[in-house]
Protein backbone atom coordinates (compact mmCIF):
# COMPACT_ATOMS: atom_id res chain seq x y z
CA UNK A 1 0.00 0.00 0.00
CA UNK A 2 1.07 3.65 -1.15
CA UNK A 3 1.65 6.00 2.34
CA UNK A 4 1.53 9.49 1.78
CA UNK A 5 2.02 12.55 4.35
CA UNK A 6 -0.31 15.44 3.89
CA UNK A 7 0.09 18.60 5.88
CA UNK A 8 -2.61 21.09 6.61
CA UNK A 9 -1.30 24.48 6.28
CA UNK A 10 -2.97 27.80 7.28
CA UNK A 11 -3.75 30.71 9.82
CA UNK A 12 -5.33 29.89 12.76
CA UNK A 13 -9.17 29.29 13.01
CA UNK A 14 -9.68 28.57 9.04
CA UNK A 15 -11.18 25.30 9.98
CA UNK A 16 -7.83 22.80 8.88
CA UNK A 17 -9.22 20.17 11.75
CA UNK A 18 -12.54 20.62 10.38
CA UNK A 19 -11.50 19.75 7.05
CA UNK A 20 -9.77 16.43 8.44
CA UNK A 21 -12.45 15.63 10.15
CA UNK A 22 -14.77 15.48 7.98
CA UNK A 23 -12.64 13.94 5.27
CA UNK A 24 -11.85 11.04 8.09
CA UNK A 25 -15.09 11.20 10.05
CA UNK A 26 -17.59 12.53 7.95
CA UNK A 27 -18.46 14.66 11.29
CA UNK A 28 -18.73 18.27 11.81
CA UNK A 29 -18.69 20.37 15.02
CA UNK A 30 -19.75 24.34 14.97
CA UNK A 31 -17.74 24.86 17.85
CA UNK A 32 -14.13 26.14 17.33
CA UNK A 33 -11.33 23.99 19.01
CA UNK A 34 -8.14 24.74 18.65
CA UNK A 35 -4.95 22.72 18.15
CA UNK A 36 -1.68 22.72 19.66
CA UNK A 37 0.83 21.23 18.38
CA UNK A 38 -0.26 18.56 15.61
CA UNK A 39 -2.53 16.16 15.15
CA UNK A 40 -2.05 13.41 13.22
CA UNK A 41 -4.89 10.97 11.49
CA UNK A 42 -5.14 8.80 9.28
CA UNK A 43 -7.25 7.73 6.02
CA UNK A 44 -7.11 5.27 3.49
CA UNK A 45 -8.09 5.95 0.04
CA UNK A 46 -8.87 4.05 -3.10
CA UNK A 47 -7.75 6.32 -6.24
CA UNK A 48 -7.98 4.17 -9.37
CA UNK A 49 -6.91 0.77 -8.56
CA UNK A 50 -4.45 2.18 -6.56
CA UNK A 51 -4.86 2.00 -2.13
CA UNK A 52 -3.26 5.06 -0.75
CA UNK A 53 -2.64 5.17 3.23
CA UNK A 54 -3.04 9.09 3.84
CA UNK A 55 -1.67 10.25 6.88
CA UNK A 56 -2.98 13.89 7.59
CA UNK A 57 -0.62 16.24 10.03
CA UNK A 58 -3.04 19.16 10.54
CA UNK A 59 -0.21 21.49 11.99
CA UNK A 60 -1.45 24.11 14.61
CA UNK A 61 -2.80 27.48 12.60
CA UNK A 62 0.04 30.35 12.24
CA UNK A 63 -0.62 33.55 14.18
CA UNK A 64 1.69 35.85 16.61
CA UNK A 65 2.23 33.24 19.07
CA UNK A 66 3.09 30.42 17.11
CA UNK A 67 4.36 29.92 14.07
CA UNK A 68 3.91 26.42 11.76
CA UNK A 69 7.06 24.31 12.11
CA UNK A 70 9.08 24.31 8.84
CA UNK A 71 10.47 20.98 9.99
CA UNK A 72 6.88 19.30 10.05
CA UNK A 73 6.54 19.21 6.49
CA UNK A 74 9.31 16.91 6.38
CA UNK A 75 8.19 14.00 4.27
CA UNK A 76 5.28 15.18 3.18
CA UNK A 77 4.32 14.68 -0.52
CA UNK A 78 1.99 17.39 -0.51
CA UNK A 79 -0.34 20.12 1.89
CA UNK A 80 -3.41 21.53 1.72
CA UNK A 81 -3.20 25.97 2.11
CA UNK A 82 -5.83 26.49 3.59
CA UNK A 83 -7.68 29.87 3.89
CA UNK A 84 -10.82 30.85 5.24
CA UNK A 85 -12.82 33.36 3.22
CA UNK A 86 -14.32 35.27 5.80
CA UNK A 87 -11.12 36.56 6.57
CA UNK A 88 -8.72 38.35 3.85
CA UNK A 89 -5.92 38.47 6.25
CA UNK A 90 -5.88 34.57 6.04
CA UNK A 91 -5.31 34.47 2.12
CA UNK A 92 -2.36 36.62 3.08
CA UNK A 93 -0.98 34.24 5.57
CA UNK A 94 -1.49 31.52 3.16
CA UNK A 95 0.56 33.17 0.62
CA UNK A 96 3.51 33.72 3.15
CA UNK A 97 3.00 30.09 4.03
CA UNK A 98 2.87 28.96 0.84
CA UNK A 99 6.54 30.99 0.61
CA UNK A 100 8.50 29.66 3.35
CA UNK A 101 7.60 26.50 2.29
CA UNK A 102 9.00 26.56 -1.11
CA UNK A 103 12.38 28.41 0.83
CA UNK A 104 12.53 25.55 3.47
CA UNK A 105 11.78 22.52 1.14
CA UNK A 106 12.50 23.62 -2.05
CA UNK A 107 9.63 24.36 -5.37
CA UNK A 108 7.97 21.68 -6.46
CA UNK A 109 5.92 20.25 -3.13
CA UNK A 110 2.46 20.13 -4.46
CA UNK A 111 -0.40 22.18 -2.70
CA UNK A 112 -3.83 22.95 -3.03
CA UNK A 113 -5.21 26.04 -1.72
CA UNK A 114 -8.90 25.72 -0.35
CA UNK A 115 -10.78 28.33 0.19
CA UNK A 116 -12.87 27.45 3.00
CA UNK A 117 -16.10 28.37 4.41
CA UNK A 118 -18.52 28.05 1.38
CA UNK A 119 -21.51 28.30 3.76
CA UNK A 120 -20.89 31.53 4.38
CA UNK A 121 -20.06 32.90 0.88
CA UNK A 122 -22.24 36.15 1.72
CA UNK A 123 -19.72 37.17 4.27
CA UNK A 124 -16.89 36.43 2.02
CA UNK A 125 -14.40 39.50 1.92
CA UNK A 126 -11.38 38.12 -0.32
CA UNK A 127 -10.36 40.24 -3.52
CA UNK A 128 -10.92 38.82 -6.61
CA UNK A 129 -7.67 40.67 -7.82
CA UNK A 130 -5.43 38.79 -5.37
CA UNK A 131 -7.42 35.34 -6.38
CA UNK A 132 -6.95 36.27 -9.80
CA UNK A 133 -3.09 36.83 -9.36
CA UNK A 134 -2.83 33.75 -7.93
CA UNK A 135 -4.73 31.44 -10.68
CA UNK A 136 -1.90 33.57 -12.93
CA UNK A 137 0.27 31.60 -11.06
CA UNK A 138 -1.40 28.82 -11.31
CA UNK A 139 -1.92 27.58 -8.01
CA UNK A 140 -4.41 24.74 -7.85
CA UNK A 141 -7.45 26.23 -5.73
CA UNK A 142 -10.86 24.90 -4.67
CA UNK A 143 -13.99 26.20 -2.41
CA UNK A 144 -14.90 23.71 0.54
CA UNK A 145 -16.88 24.02 3.45
CA UNK A 146 -16.27 21.23 6.61
CA UNK A 147 -19.35 22.18 7.38
CA UNK A 148 -21.07 20.93 4.53
CA UNK A 149 -18.59 18.88 3.36
CA UNK A 150 -18.96 20.63 -0.34
CA UNK A 151 -15.37 19.97 -2.09
CA UNK A 152 -13.87 18.44 1.08
CA UNK A 153 -13.33 14.68 -0.60
CA UNK A 154 -12.40 16.47 -3.98
CA UNK A 155 -9.98 18.25 -2.30
CA UNK A 156 -7.97 15.58 -0.92
CA UNK A 157 -8.44 13.26 -4.00
CA UNK A 158 -7.09 16.13 -6.19
CA UNK A 159 -4.02 16.30 -4.25
CA UNK A 160 -3.26 12.87 -3.82
CA UNK A 161 -3.83 12.61 -7.39
CA UNK A 162 -1.17 15.55 -7.92
CA UNK A 163 1.17 13.68 -4.98
CA UNK A 164 0.66 10.64 -7.18
CA UNK A 165 1.44 12.60 -10.04
CA UNK A 166 -1.55 13.33 -12.00
CA UNK A 167 -2.12 16.90 -12.40
CA UNK A 168 -5.02 19.14 -10.69
CA UNK A 169 -5.42 21.80 -12.71
CA UNK A 170 -8.88 20.45 -14.27
CA UNK A 171 -9.97 21.64 -11.01
CA UNK A 172 -10.45 25.13 -11.11
CA UNK A 173 -12.95 26.76 -12.32
CA UNK A 174 -15.13 23.39 -11.37
CA UNK A 175 -16.06 24.08 -8.03
CA UNK B 1 18.41 3.43 42.34
CA UNK B 2 18.49 0.21 40.25
CA UNK B 3 17.21 -0.30 36.87
CA UNK B 4 14.38 -2.45 38.27
CA UNK B 5 13.67 0.75 40.13
CA UNK B 6 13.90 3.14 37.48
CA UNK B 7 11.47 1.10 35.16
CA UNK B 8 9.25 0.42 37.70
CA UNK B 9 9.02 3.95 38.12
CA UNK B 10 8.30 4.84 35.00
CA UNK B 11 6.08 2.08 34.60
CA UNK B 12 3.90 4.36 37.97
CA UNK B 13 4.15 6.92 35.95
CA UNK B 14 2.72 5.35 32.65
CA UNK B 15 5.23 6.97 30.42
CA UNK B 16 7.38 4.41 27.55
CA UNK B 17 11.01 4.41 28.03
CA UNK B 18 13.21 3.51 24.96
CA UNK B 19 17.24 3.81 24.47
CA UNK B 20 17.90 4.48 20.96
CA UNK B 21 19.92 2.00 19.74
CA UNK B 22 21.28 3.94 16.31
CA UNK B 23 20.49 3.05 12.92
CA UNK B 24 16.38 4.43 13.67
CA UNK B 25 16.12 1.53 15.88
CA UNK B 26 15.04 1.83 19.42
CA UNK B 27 14.64 -0.46 22.45
CA UNK B 28 11.88 -0.66 24.55
CA UNK B 29 12.75 -0.32 28.40
CA UNK B 30 10.38 -1.95 30.79
CA UNK B 31 6.08 -2.30 30.55
CA UNK B 32 4.81 -0.69 27.50
CA UNK B 33 1.57 1.01 28.63
CA UNK B 34 -1.67 -0.25 27.04
CA UNK B 35 -2.26 3.46 25.81
CA UNK B 36 0.83 2.73 23.43
CA UNK B 37 0.01 -0.71 22.44
CA UNK B 38 -3.71 0.77 21.11
CA UNK B 39 -2.36 4.02 19.77
CA UNK B 40 0.01 2.01 17.14
CA UNK B 41 -1.60 -1.84 17.08
CA UNK B 42 -0.04 -2.59 14.01
CA UNK B 43 3.66 -2.99 15.44
CA UNK B 44 4.61 -5.97 17.21
CA UNK B 45 5.24 -4.62 20.31
CA UNK B 46 7.28 -8.03 22.14
CA UNK B 47 10.24 -8.39 19.59
CA UNK B 48 11.49 -5.33 21.89
CA UNK B 49 12.93 -3.74 19.33
CA UNK B 50 11.27 -0.61 17.12
CA UNK B 51 11.68 1.00 14.22
CA UNK B 52 10.51 4.59 14.66
CA UNK B 53 8.98 5.04 11.10
CA UNK B 54 5.99 4.91 9.09
CA UNK B 55 3.09 3.73 11.82
CA UNK B 56 5.42 6.42 14.21
CA UNK B 57 5.01 9.26 11.75
CA UNK B 58 5.69 12.09 14.66
CA UNK B 59 8.20 10.00 16.39
CA UNK B 60 10.54 9.35 13.29
CA UNK B 61 10.65 13.33 12.58
CA UNK B 62 11.35 14.04 16.62
CA UNK B 63 14.28 11.12 16.27
CA UNK B 64 16.02 13.53 13.93
CA UNK B 65 16.40 16.28 16.17
CA UNK B 66 16.79 14.07 19.26
CA UNK B 67 19.81 12.11 17.10
CA UNK B 68 21.44 15.88 16.65
CA UNK B 69 21.08 16.18 20.62
CA UNK B 70 22.44 12.99 21.68
CA UNK B 71 25.63 13.63 19.13
CA UNK B 72 26.46 16.71 20.90
CA UNK B 73 25.90 15.04 24.06
CA UNK B 74 24.25 17.79 25.32
CA UNK B 75 23.10 18.03 29.29
CA UNK B 76 19.47 19.07 29.92
CA UNK B 77 16.67 17.30 27.47
CA UNK B 78 14.82 18.00 24.55
CA UNK B 79 10.65 18.47 24.52
CA UNK B 80 9.06 17.64 21.20
CA UNK B 81 5.97 19.52 21.05
CA UNK B 82 2.48 18.18 21.84
CA UNK B 83 0.64 15.60 19.35
CA UNK B 84 -1.99 13.95 19.22
CA UNK B 85 -3.60 10.79 17.30
CA UNK B 86 -6.50 8.40 17.63
CA UNK B 87 -6.02 5.22 19.03
CA UNK B 88 -7.60 2.19 18.23
CA UNK B 89 -10.75 2.67 19.90
CA UNK B 90 -11.27 6.26 18.42
CA UNK B 91 -9.67 7.68 21.56
CA UNK B 92 -7.56 10.81 21.36
CA UNK B 93 -4.69 10.58 23.16
CA UNK B 94 -2.44 13.68 23.12
CA UNK B 95 1.59 12.94 23.86
CA UNK B 96 4.68 14.28 24.38
CA UNK B 97 8.30 12.88 23.74
CA UNK B 98 11.25 14.16 25.68
CA UNK B 99 14.97 12.78 24.40
CA UNK B 100 17.51 12.83 27.25
CA UNK B 101 21.09 11.64 27.59
CA UNK B 102 21.03 9.37 31.14
CA UNK B 103 24.64 7.21 32.12
CA UNK B 104 25.86 7.41 28.44
CA UNK B 105 22.73 6.19 27.37
CA UNK B 106 20.39 7.96 24.59
CA UNK B 107 17.00 7.34 26.29
CA UNK B 108 13.47 8.75 24.41
CA UNK B 109 10.57 9.05 26.93
CA UNK B 110 7.00 9.01 25.73
CA UNK B 111 4.30 10.37 27.81
CA UNK B 112 0.52 10.56 27.48
CA UNK B 113 -0.47 13.85 29.15
CA UNK B 114 -4.32 12.77 29.60
CA UNK B 115 -5.87 15.46 32.05
CA UNK B 116 -2.47 17.13 32.22
CA UNK B 117 -3.01 18.57 29.20
CA UNK B 118 -6.41 19.97 29.45
CA UNK B 119 -5.44 23.15 30.96
CA UNK B 120 -2.84 23.33 28.48
CA UNK B 121 -5.41 23.36 25.90
CA UNK B 122 -7.80 25.60 28.04
CA UNK B 123 -5.17 28.13 28.01
CA UNK B 124 -4.33 28.04 24.02
CA UNK B 125 -7.70 27.96 23.54
CA UNK B 126 -8.56 31.07 25.28
CA UNK B 127 -5.20 33.10 23.61
CA UNK B 128 -6.47 31.63 19.99
CA UNK B 129 -10.24 32.70 20.78
CA UNK B 130 -8.96 36.25 22.04
CA UNK B 131 -6.48 36.53 18.48
CA UNK B 132 -9.98 35.46 16.83
CA UNK B 133 -11.30 38.30 18.23
CA UNK B 134 -9.16 40.49 18.46
CA UNK B 135 -8.85 39.89 14.56
CA UNK B 136 -12.50 40.40 13.59
CA UNK B 137 -12.49 43.89 15.78
CA UNK B 138 -9.86 44.93 14.05
CA UNK B 139 -11.24 44.03 10.50
CA UNK B 140 -14.46 45.42 11.66
CA UNK B 141 -12.47 48.71 12.06
CA UNK B 142 -10.65 48.96 8.88
CA UNK B 143 -14.25 47.86 6.82
CA UNK B 144 -15.78 51.10 8.65
CA UNK B 145 -12.91 53.30 8.73
CA UNK B 146 -12.84 52.66 4.71
CA UNK B 147 -16.33 53.58 4.40
CA UNK B 148 -16.00 56.78 6.65
CA UNK B 149 -12.94 57.50 4.44
CA UNK B 150 -15.25 57.24 1.32
CA UNK B 151 -18.07 58.85 3.11
CA UNK B 152 -15.31 61.72 4.14
CA UNK B 153 -14.62 61.67 0.53
CA UNK B 154 -17.67 62.17 -1.02
CA UNK B 155 -18.43 64.90 1.60
CA UNK B 156 -15.58 66.46 0.55
CA UNK B 157 -16.58 66.18 -3.16
CA UNK B 158 -19.85 67.49 -3.00
CA UNK B 159 -18.25 70.50 -0.43
CA UNK B 160 -16.00 71.30 -3.52
CA UNK B 161 -19.19 71.22 -5.74
CA UNK B 162 -20.97 73.74 -3.19
CA UNK B 163 -18.02 76.10 -3.29
CA UNK B 164 -17.41 75.98 -7.16
CA UNK B 165 -21.35 76.41 -7.96
CA UNK B 166 -21.02 79.84 -5.52
CA UNK B 167 -17.94 81.27 -7.29
CA UNK B 168 -19.59 80.56 -10.52
CA UNK B 169 -22.71 82.50 -9.33
CA UNK B 170 -20.64 85.25 -9.09
CA UNK B 171 -18.47 84.88 -11.75
CA UNK B 172 -21.78 84.48 -14.18
CA UNK B 173 -22.05 88.28 -13.43
CA UNK B 174 -18.28 89.33 -13.41
CA UNK B 175 -16.49 86.87 -15.23
CA UNK B 176 -13.15 88.60 -14.38
CA UNK B 177 -13.52 87.58 -10.47
CA UNK B 178 -13.81 83.84 -11.67
CA UNK B 179 -9.56 84.29 -12.50
CA UNK B 180 -9.06 86.69 -9.25
CA UNK B 181 -10.39 84.10 -6.71
CA UNK B 182 -9.04 81.41 -8.51
CA UNK B 183 -5.42 83.28 -8.09
CA UNK B 184 -6.31 84.44 -5.12
CA UNK B 185 -7.02 80.81 -3.55
CA UNK B 186 -3.93 79.42 -5.10
CA UNK B 187 -1.22 82.15 -4.00
CA UNK B 188 -3.18 81.99 -0.32
CA UNK B 189 -3.08 78.14 -0.06
CA UNK B 190 0.91 78.17 -1.36
CA UNK B 191 1.64 81.03 1.43
CA UNK B 192 -0.20 79.24 4.44
CA UNK B 193 2.27 76.27 3.12
CA UNK B 194 5.25 78.33 2.93
CA UNK B 195 4.12 79.26 6.57
CA UNK B 196 4.37 75.76 7.82
CA UNK B 197 0.46 75.89 8.12
CA UNK B 198 -0.90 72.40 8.12
CA UNK B 199 -2.70 71.12 4.75
CA UNK B 200 -6.05 71.16 5.94
CA UNK B 201 -5.93 74.52 7.17
CA UNK B 202 -3.79 75.76 3.69
CA UNK B 203 -6.61 73.48 1.82
CA UNK B 204 -9.50 75.84 4.10
CA UNK B 205 -7.66 78.66 2.91
CA UNK B 206 -7.28 77.80 -0.52
CA UNK B 207 -11.64 77.16 -0.18
CA UNK B 208 -12.07 80.41 1.07
CA UNK B 209 -10.19 82.18 -1.62
CA UNK B 210 -12.46 80.32 -4.14
CA UNK B 211 -15.10 82.33 -2.91
CA UNK B 212 -13.94 85.55 -0.95
CA UNK B 213 -15.98 88.05 -3.26
CA UNK B 214 -19.03 85.60 -2.91
CA UNK B 215 -20.81 88.86 -1.75
CA UNK B 216 -20.21 90.73 -4.95
CA UNK B 217 -23.63 88.65 -5.69
CA UNK B 218 -25.23 91.78 -3.86
CA UNK B 219 -23.44 94.26 -6.19
CA UNK B 220 -25.27 96.02 -8.70
CA UNK B 221 -23.77 94.41 -12.59
CA UNK B 222 -23.09 97.96 -13.78
CA UNK B 223 -20.82 98.85 -10.56
CA UNK B 224 -18.70 95.25 -11.45
CA UNK B 225 -17.79 96.52 -14.12
CA UNK B 226 -17.98 100.76 -14.61
CA UNK B 227 -14.36 101.41 -15.98
CA UNK B 228 -14.09 104.86 -14.05
CA UNK B 229 -13.83 106.13 -10.57
CA UNK B 230 -16.92 105.59 -8.31
CA UNK B 231 -18.37 107.44 -6.02
CA UNK B 232 -18.20 107.24 -2.18
CA UNK B 233 -21.68 105.99 -2.27
CA UNK B 234 -20.93 103.03 -4.88
CA UNK B 235 -17.81 102.16 -3.29
CA UNK B 236 -19.79 102.03 0.23
CA UNK B 237 -21.61 99.60 -1.58
CA UNK B 238 -18.92 97.32 -2.94
CA UNK B 239 -17.74 97.46 1.03
CA UNK B 240 -20.54 95.23 1.77
CA UNK B 241 -19.28 92.50 -0.19
CA UNK B 242 -17.54 90.62 3.14
CA UNK B 243 -20.42 91.37 5.09
CA UNK B 244 -22.94 90.10 2.55
CA UNK B 245 -20.64 87.01 1.70
CA UNK B 246 -20.23 86.19 5.33
CA UNK B 247 -24.18 86.50 5.66
CA UNK B 248 -24.78 83.54 2.85
CA UNK B 249 -21.65 81.55 4.10
CA UNK B 250 -21.99 81.72 7.88
CA UNK B 251 -24.95 79.29 8.37
CA UNK B 252 -23.36 76.65 6.06
CA UNK B 253 -21.77 73.81 8.27
CA UNK B 254 -18.41 73.55 6.69
CA UNK B 255 -15.45 71.89 8.52
CA UNK B 256 -13.80 75.42 8.10
CA UNK B 257 -14.43 78.86 9.53
CA UNK B 258 -14.97 79.99 5.57
CA UNK B 259 -17.62 82.37 6.54
CA UNK B 260 -14.84 84.38 8.75
CA UNK B 261 -11.99 84.40 6.53
CA UNK B 262 -14.45 86.31 3.90
CA UNK B 263 -15.61 88.34 6.34
CA UNK B 264 -12.38 89.70 7.01
CA UNK B 265 -10.29 89.54 3.99
CA UNK B 266 -10.34 93.58 3.89
CA UNK B 267 -9.17 94.15 7.73
CA UNK B 268 -5.81 95.64 8.10
CA UNK B 269 -3.40 94.93 11.04
CA UNK B 270 -3.67 98.45 12.19
CA UNK B 271 -7.88 98.44 12.13
CA UNK B 272 -8.15 100.73 8.89
CA UNK B 273 -9.82 97.78 7.16
CA UNK B 274 -13.53 96.57 6.95
CA UNK B 275 -16.20 95.86 7.46
CA UNK B 276 -15.75 96.01 11.04
CA UNK B 277 -12.51 97.64 11.71
CA UNK B 278 -10.38 94.84 13.39
CA UNK B 279 -6.72 95.21 13.81
CA UNK B 280 -3.96 92.60 14.86
CA UNK B 281 -4.79 89.04 15.65
CA UNK B 282 -8.08 89.70 15.99
CA UNK B 283 -7.70 89.31 12.31
CA UNK B 284 -8.04 85.98 11.87
CA UNK B 285 -4.98 84.34 10.12
CA UNK B 286 -6.59 83.01 7.83
CA UNK B 287 -7.90 86.03 6.57
CA UNK B 288 -4.99 88.01 7.04
CA UNK B 289 -3.29 85.50 4.41
CA UNK B 290 -6.03 86.24 2.28
CA UNK B 291 -5.68 89.74 2.74
CA UNK B 292 -2.57 89.76 1.23
CA UNK B 293 -3.05 87.02 -1.74
CA UNK B 294 -5.95 89.57 -2.66
CA UNK B 295 -3.72 92.75 -2.69
CA UNK B 296 -0.79 91.01 -3.99
CA UNK B 297 -3.18 89.34 -7.46
CA UNK B 298 -5.50 92.72 -7.92
CA UNK B 299 -2.25 94.69 -7.92
CA UNK B 300 -0.48 92.84 -10.51
CA UNK B 301 -3.32 92.33 -12.56
CA UNK B 302 -5.40 94.51 -14.92
CA UNK B 303 -7.92 96.49 -13.94
CA UNK B 304 -10.91 98.36 -15.90
CA UNK B 305 -9.34 101.35 -14.82
CA UNK B 306 -5.21 100.74 -15.33
CA UNK B 307 -3.30 98.23 -16.86
CA UNK B 308 -1.45 95.89 -14.33
CA UNK B 309 1.26 97.41 -12.31
CA UNK B 310 3.15 94.38 -12.33
CA UNK B 311 4.03 91.96 -9.08
CA UNK B 312 7.08 94.56 -8.74
CA UNK B 313 4.86 96.79 -7.42
CA UNK B 314 2.70 94.61 -5.60
CA UNK B 315 5.35 92.91 -3.27
CA UNK B 316 6.64 96.80 -2.96
CA UNK B 317 2.94 97.68 -1.38
CA UNK B 318 3.16 94.91 1.10
CA UNK B 319 6.62 95.31 2.27
CA UNK B 320 6.05 98.88 2.61
CA UNK B 321 3.10 97.91 4.73
CA UNK B 322 4.64 95.03 6.43
CA UNK B 323 3.39 95.35 9.89
CA UNK B 324 1.05 98.35 9.74
CA UNK B 325 -1.81 97.20 7.01
CA UNK B 326 -0.63 93.68 6.91
CA UNK B 327 0.84 90.82 8.69
CA UNK B 328 4.56 90.48 9.02
CA UNK B 329 4.79 86.97 8.51
CA UNK B 330 2.70 86.74 5.52
CA UNK B 331 4.56 89.54 4.00
CA UNK B 332 7.68 87.60 4.24
CA UNK B 333 6.36 84.33 3.05
CA UNK B 334 4.36 85.94 0.24
CA UNK B 335 7.70 88.14 -0.91
CA UNK B 336 9.89 84.78 -0.36
CA UNK B 337 7.16 82.36 -2.86
CA UNK B 338 8.14 85.03 -5.63
CA UNK B 339 11.34 86.47 -5.29
CA UNK B 340 13.55 83.14 -4.16
CA UNK B 341 10.96 80.18 -5.30
CA UNK B 342 9.95 81.41 -8.33
CA UNK B 343 6.46 81.38 -7.91
CA UNK B 344 3.90 83.31 -10.65
CA UNK B 345 0.78 84.35 -11.18
CA UNK B 346 -1.34 82.49 -13.37
CA UNK B 347 -2.27 85.26 -15.74
CA UNK B 348 -5.03 84.08 -18.52
CA UNK B 349 -6.45 87.50 -19.14
CA UNK B 350 -3.23 88.28 -21.18
CA UNK B 351 -3.46 85.88 -23.56
CA UNK B 352 -7.17 84.59 -23.80
CA UNK B 353 -9.78 86.76 -22.42
CA UNK B 354 -11.21 89.79 -24.93
CA UNK B 355 -10.25 93.09 -24.35
CA UNK B 356 -13.34 93.56 -22.68
CA UNK B 357 -12.95 91.40 -20.36
CA UNK B 358 -9.50 92.66 -19.46
CA UNK B 359 -10.94 96.09 -18.37
CA UNK B 360 -14.11 94.58 -16.68
CA UNK B 361 -11.69 93.35 -13.68
CA UNK B 362 -12.76 92.80 -10.10
CA UNK B 363 -14.56 95.56 -8.24
CA UNK B 364 -13.68 94.89 -4.83
CA UNK B 365 -10.08 94.38 -6.08
CA UNK B 366 -10.42 97.89 -6.64
CA UNK B 367 -11.58 99.11 -4.06
CA UNK B 368 -8.37 97.04 -2.12
CA UNK B 369 -6.23 99.51 -4.64
CA UNK B 370 -8.34 102.27 -3.17
CA UNK B 371 -7.77 101.75 0.32
CA UNK B 372 -4.20 101.28 0.07
CA UNK B 373 -3.60 104.85 -2.13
Amino acid sequence: MIRKKICMVGAFAVGKTSLVTRFVQSIFSDKYLTTVGVRIDKKSIKLGDRDVNLILWDLAGDDSFNKVRMSYLRGASGYLLVVDGTRPITLDTAIGLQKSIDEFLGKGLPFVLLLNKTDMTNEWKLEEEAIGELLEKRWIMMKTCAKTGEGVEKAFLTLTRMMLGGGGEEVNGND
Amino acid sequence: MTELDITGLFAALDIVVMEHIGDGSIQVIGTIPDWFRQLYPNVDMEIGRLRLEEEFSFLELFLNEAEDFWMKNETGRLTSEVWTETDSSGNECTLEALAVCFRGKNILLIESLGASFKERHAFFQKAKETLLDKEVLEQMVAERTVKLRNTMEDLRKALDAIVHVLALTVEVRDPYTAGHQRRVANLARTIAEEMGLLEEVAESIYMGGVIHDLGKIAVPAELLSKPSRLSDNEFNLIKDHPQVGYNILKNIEFPWDIARMVLQHHEKMDGSGYPQGLSGEDIFLEARILTIADIVEAMASHRPYRPALGIEKALGEITQNRGVFYDPDVVDACVKLFSEKGYKLEHRFSQDATSSERYAGCRFARFSLQTIK
